[in-house]
């Protein structure tokens, strides 16, 4: 098989933070790629591990408390780990950008928009002042601001909520860079606004090429832009494979679940199914399966041994899709494909 | 909270939706603020003293004249200089505060401004590098301060020759603990905020770090401590001139005149009133101008200086 590496591999990464009492396994061996170019989305409830598993992508993980206790993470061929904060720097930014959740306490609330742009193009020694001005306000009409130019000089505080986000794509993306990771880009935007951000985003990938890393708890969201959806249940990636695939028949009782209690609008007189009980406590998991306390089909199997990981079909760089379950909804195998 | 202006546009709107904005230059919105236009004249005059004070009054700071003893301000009988009244010597007052300013101000201002940058830099690594090298910071700047900075003083000064730079580098160093102190705390806070994990995902170094992102934000904060420090070091200097081991007489600081006059409070009140004032209201000014200067610099503050005053 000549299938090209994938631009982002996540082998096995397991993170711990020790909190002096405890050991909190926020990621207990995440898997998963991404292949150049394309979309792929880390669905999960709060807690489930996905920001701290971007956090260890972009090395922004305190550590301590926090500890990379094993895994791999390779972009472009490159070990993340293992990279020197030198080299990194050159690699952060450059080839892999970020957008975080909340614009506003992303931006630096003295220095205006236009600035903190340019500084993006500064910090990377790129081009002279008056060129890095020009490029700034060509990123900020790109990225949808209107009257940019005599929007470059005005502060954070004085843009909403939605051309703040703005403001952080375009510094995300100031550089080209081949991976962009989006930690819930829109959760604290409203819906019409989390249209146009998503919109915005998915223009600029396919414009550029890039891929990119979607990270969010919102299924219209993951079902809308991401090629490959990949779910994550206490640290771990229960089941990933193809967005459409996956959502249209589940084979982990977890996605199942998500996708139940979300409104589909269809009909009035479907209840919506709440995931009863919480997600575990990440300093005390569970024995076997960690989702058996709140699985509907869990049996005994469940509760004592972990289970194993089911895999089908070949796609671009890797298994087509893949289910960790004793006992999947789905027949992975049956399925063409 | 933020101008009508900054209203996300629907998607297409032209921009004419966008209001330009004006910015009014810095010395219109200083005479906005009636306080902080005082402040500054009453330093530019101070400033003046500095510049050529003892060059112009000199020489009557140090004529004796043992007839007008004690005379008593409010009088121009015996000309303009005694508008203040005259010390126990006959001296004028007024040409004897203009004279002592040079070297008040220029001991304090070169003291806190010393302690102010390398306490302050002391204090943004020990935040922000932490680990061995931040509590090694912390535990020096924590002996400097359990140790009376008085004692400290007189104990240096009493090894070291007691010439103004001497003074100067000792009223710095015991009032050091207070920025490395505030620096730290304030760096603790601002490295967790999400702006500086941005910068990091973008590729930003340390050093970018705390010059671009920290360093503006605790800056201001330590420029507001200045101006309080401003004052206690005028007064550390007065205590240690009145030692004997600050500056020494025939020079004159504002603090050694208090001190000086002291001895006289119950028979010439003004001896040590007017320096005592000259002290306060300098450290005042500087107060005032600083709140002014940190209101005009921050970005989402400076609207309260151009927004019209209620009632024109």
């Amino acid at each position: 098989m000549s299938t090209p590496p994938p631009l982002l591999l996540v082998r096995d990464l397991r993170v711990e933070f020790h909190t002096g009492l405890e050991v909190v396994h926020a990621v207990n061996g995440a898997t998963f790629r991404i292949p150049a170019g394309e979309t792929a989305a880390l669905l999960g409830e709060s807690g489930c591990g996905k920001s701290v598993t971007a956090a260890s992508i972009m090395r922004l993980l305190p550590q301590p408390p926090a500890r990379i206790a094993g895994g791999a993470i390779h972009f472009d061929g490159e070990d993340v780990l293992a990279m020197s904060p030198r080299d990194w720097r050159r690699v952060a930014g450059r080839r892999i950008g970020m957008v975080f959740q909340d614009a506003l306490s992303s931006l630096n609330p003295v220095f205006s928009v236009g600035w903190q742009i340019a500084e993006t193009f500064r910090v990377h020694g790129v081009g002279t002042v008056a060129g890095r001005r020009a490029r700034a306000i060509d990123l900020l009409d790109r990225v949808g601001i209107p009257a940019a130019s005599r929007r470059y000089g005005d502060y954070p505080h004085q843009f909403s909520g939605g051309m703040r986000q703005r403001v952080m794509i375009a510094m995300a993306v100031a550089l080209g860079p081949r991976l962009l990771i989006a930690d819930e880009p829109t959760t604290a935007l409203d819906v019409t606004i989390q249209a146009q951000i998503m919109d915005l985003l998915e223009g600029l990938r396919a414009e550029s090429g890039m891929a990119m890393l979607l990270i969010t708890h919102d299924l219209g969201v993951v079902s809308e832009v991401a090629a490959r959806v990949a779910v994550m249940y206490a640290g771990r990636v229960v089941e990933s494979g193809p967005t459409a695939e996956v959502l249209r028949s589940p084979a982990h009782p977890y996605t199942l679940a998500l996708l139940r209690s979300v409104p589909t609008g269809r009909s009035r007189a479907q209840k919506l199914r709440p995931i009863l009980g919480s997600p575990p406590d990440l300093a005390h998991m569970p024995r076997g399966c960690a989702f058996h306390p709140r699985c509907e089909f869990a049996r005994d199997e469940c509760l004592h041994a972990a289970p194993p990981s089911h895999a089908a079909g070949s796609g671009n760089a890797g298994p087509r899709r893949t289910v960790e379950c004793h006992f999947p909804l789905e027949s992975l195998h049956d399925r063409p494909g | 909270m933020s101008p009508p202006a900054a209203l996300d546009s629907a998607p297409g709107a032209g921009p004419e939706s966008v209001a330009i904005r004006r910015r009014l230059p810095l010395w219109r919105l200083l005479a906005r603020d009636r306080f902080a236009l005082l402040a500054c004249l009453w330093l530019l005059l101070l400033l003046l003293c500095v510049a050529v004070g003892p060059e112009l009054l000199g020489k009557s700071a140090t004529t004796l004249d043992l007839r007008a003893r004690n005379t008593p301000p409010g009088t121009l009988d015996r000309g303009w200089l005694t508008i203040l009244g005259t010390d126990a010597l006959g001296r004028s007052m007024l040409a004897r505060l203009v004279v002592a300013a040079r070297n008040t101000l220029l001991v304090a201002v070169s003291a806190v401004i010393i302690a102010l940058v390398v306490g302050g830099l002391l204090g943004m690594i020990a935040g922000y590098v932490g680990g061995r090298t931040g509590n090694l910071i912390m535990r020096a700047s924590d002996v400097l301060q359990s140790f009376p900075s008085l004692l400290t003083a007189v104990v240096v000064l009493y090894v070291l020759e007691p010439r103004v730079a001497n003074l100067v580098l000792v009223l710095a160093v015991t009032r050091l603990p207070v920025y490395v102190r505030v620096a730290r705390a304030e760096v603790l806070e601002i490295r967790e905020r999400l702006f500086v994990q941005a910068s990091r995902a973008l590729g930003g170094g340390r050093r970018h770090i705390l010059r671009r992102h920290i360093a503006p934000i605790v800056v201001p904060t330590l420029l507001t401590i200045l101006t309080v420090e401003f004052a206690v070091v005028m007064l550390a200097e007065s205590s240690l001139s009145f030692l004997g081991i600050g500056i020494q007489p025939p020079e004159i600081t504002w603090g050694l005149m208090v001190a000086q006059g002291r001895n006289h409070l119950s028979v010439a009140w003004w001896l040590a009133f007017f320096p005592g004032l000259a002290i306060m209201l300098a450290a005042m000014s500087a107060n005032l101008l600083s709140s002014w200067l940190r209101t005009v610099s921050d970005p989402t503050q400076r609207w309260r200086l151009e927004a019209p005053r209620k009632g024109g």
